[in-house]
């Protein structure tokens, strides 16, 4: 019968998930290397209501024929459908610490699918042997002296060992060579990926490529412009003002939401108290 | 319901510790050989949503939908940057001029057991141990350590003291020359040091089982590689914490915990009109 009140509480639902989602940007205002998250909002798949009819044919006994016309297509909801990250160089800012480096990309090409640019990551490995991508580039010396995250993941040059070095004094150049009194120790391994959208985001700052696909190293790829900035970090590309905006504005439609879910309650409290009653 | 509400208090407890350490290196700005702490934020793992099971659409994204739960403090690193050297013309003054390199102090612990330590605060005092000889000690009265791991002790009462290039002190005491190595460390790895109290530098207490050994961590500046060591008699290193750096920072934590709590109170008023449907 009231067909609509499932369909304020999904409003009500997703609502509440763009909330959340949008607290966490908030949340990751300051992390570096952090990509905003987008949300797309889908309404359910489309039903087409008919009515349950009867024409009658002025015949001699009258004749009653079933029919069902058409009434239309309704959905009866929504839901978020996707979490999208945004894949924009984030403002870079200066920290003082060798280990620190930041991923500065210029022009990227567009991938004819998504017509969306690609990116550049930072490689690392993961203790079950695969590797994962990262833009965090917040590294420091384990004490093995082996240049890992802050979490211990080991990162990874360009030809997919680890980076060992004796101190923090080293210079990096900004084609991601590692130098060490003068010499050449290792080159910072950079993965390029055209479609990042396709990557998971894992938190901890980790993406991992879908299963089966291995990126390309970032230093082989012709059309791509980029280096990398020692005693840099880059920060995470949240915009707090529009983070919050669209706060009040979630939190304005789940408001809207929950008016009409009471203007539903409303008219059933009408069918069942007033409709039917006798006297 | 209250997931919003999680991640935001997640946040800002961290938050809370970021405002700490920035408190402790403004507190610190006028501490001898202090080294500032950077605390860097990394995101919490996130968790993925089969919200829609079937779901034929197009999309751009795997399927299902990721949330992340806020953000926690990565790490509190330890800025190892070269402080100003302030002149003080006091004999026993000295400021270090090279980045890493620490003097060595023994520690009397408190159960009466000895733990070698170390510092870049170069205000150093004599000390009488007995009626004719004096001992070197740093400002916490702990005792200053030579090159071979010994206290420092001379025939006193001296004078002319004089610190050459190769962080050798020269003293005469009644027209005898006594002289002693400092004993120097170049710290390799600062950021697997222990902060100990006093602003003092510890080995951590599990080397062991990360299978490391002292000499990989700190290199001790003997023989040739004294000549590497920058020492400046007369003058003292001044901490290295930017003023302006930290209330920067102090004003962006402050900001976002402003946020943070902007989306707590949010959250309370949906669940207020959640209440509030009946």
């Amino acid at each position: 019968m009231f067909r609509g009140f499932y369909t304020a509480a999904t409003g009500m639902i997703a609502q509440q998930r763009r909330t959340d989602l949008l607290t966490n940007n908030m949340s990751n205002v300051n992390t570096p290397g952090f990509k905003a998250d987008q949300s797309s909002m889908r309404a359910f798949p489309d039903m087409l209501l008919s009515s349950l009819g009867e024409s009658k044919i002025p015949t001699e006994k009258g004749l009653t024929l079933a029919n069902m016309p058409t009434v239309g297509a309704l959905n009866t909801g929504v839901y978020m459908q996707e979490t999208i990250p945004l894949f924009t160089q984030g403002d870079v800012r200066e920290t003082q610490f060798t280990t620190d480096m930041a991923l500065v990309q210029g022009d990227m090409p567009l991938n004819g699918e998504t017509g969306l640019p690609g990116m550049i990551f930072f490689t690392l490995e993961n203790p079950d042997g695969t590797n994962r991508l990262t833009r965090n580039g917040n590294f420091t010396l384990d004490a093995q002296g082996f240049l890992t995250t802050a979490n211990g993941y080991y990162v990874l040059d360009d030809a997919g060992n680890r980076i060992e070095l004796e101190s923090d004094q080293f210079q990096v150049s900004e084609d991601g060579r590692i130098v060490v009194d003068g010499t050449d120790v290792a080159r910072v391994g950079v993965a390029y990926s055209d479609d990042p959208q396709a990557l998971v985001n894992e938190g901890d700052g980790l993406l991992r490529a879908p299963d089966g696909v291995v990126l390309p190293n970032a230093y082989a790829q012709e059309d791509i412009a980029f280096r990398v900035n020692q005693g840099f970090l880059e920060q995470s590309n949240v915009d707090s003002a529009r983070t919050m905006t669209d706060l009040t504005n979630a939190y304005r439609a789940y408001e809207a939401n929950q008016t009409v879910l009471q203007a539903y309650d409303r008219s059933i409290e009408k069918t069942v108290n007033e409709v039917g009653r006798v006297n | 319901m209250t997931r919003n509400m999680v991640t935001a208090t997640n946040t800002l407890g961290q938050l809370q510790q970021q405002l700490d350490i920035i408190s402790n290196n403004i507190a610190n700005v006028d501490t001898i050989g202090y080294k500032q702490s950077t605390a860097t934020f990394t995101s919490l793992l996130t968790q993925e949503f089969q919200n829609q099971r079937g779901d034929d659409a197009d999309r751009q994204t795997p399927l299902g939908i990721r949330m992340g739960n806020g953000a926690k403090i990565a790490q509190s690193q330890l800025n190892g940057k070269q402080g100003s050297l302030q002149g003080t013309d006091r004999s026993l003054d000295f400021g270090f001029t090279a980045e890493n390199q620490y003097f060595k102090v023994l520690i009397q612990g408190a159960n009466g057991d000895q733990e070698q330590n170390f510092t870049r605060a170069g205000a150093f005092y004599f000390t009488p141990i007995n009626d004719d000889e004096v001992m070197l000690v740093d400002g916490q009265g702990n005792a200053l350590l030579n090159q071979n791991d010994e206290i420092i002790v001379f025939d006193g009462p001296v004078d002319n003291i004089r610190l050459t290039n190769t962080g050798t002190l020269q003293v005469s005491a009644n027209g005898v020359q006594q002289e002693v190595d400092l004993g120097v460390v170049n710290i390799q790895r600062p950021q697997l040091m222990e902060r100990v109290a006093s602003g003092y530098l510890s080995m951590p207490n599990n080397l062991e089982e990360l299978g490391v050994f002292p000499g990989e961590v700190m290199v001790q500046m003997e023989g040739e590689l004294r000549q590497q060591i920058g020492l400046e008699q007369g003058t003292l290193e001044q901490s290295n914490v930017d003023l302006t750096t930290a209330y920067t920072d102090l004003i962006e934590v402050q900001r976002n915990y402003q946020f943070l709590s902007r989306a707590i109170s949010m959250s309370d008023q949906m669940a207020g009109l959640v209440n509030g449907m009946r």
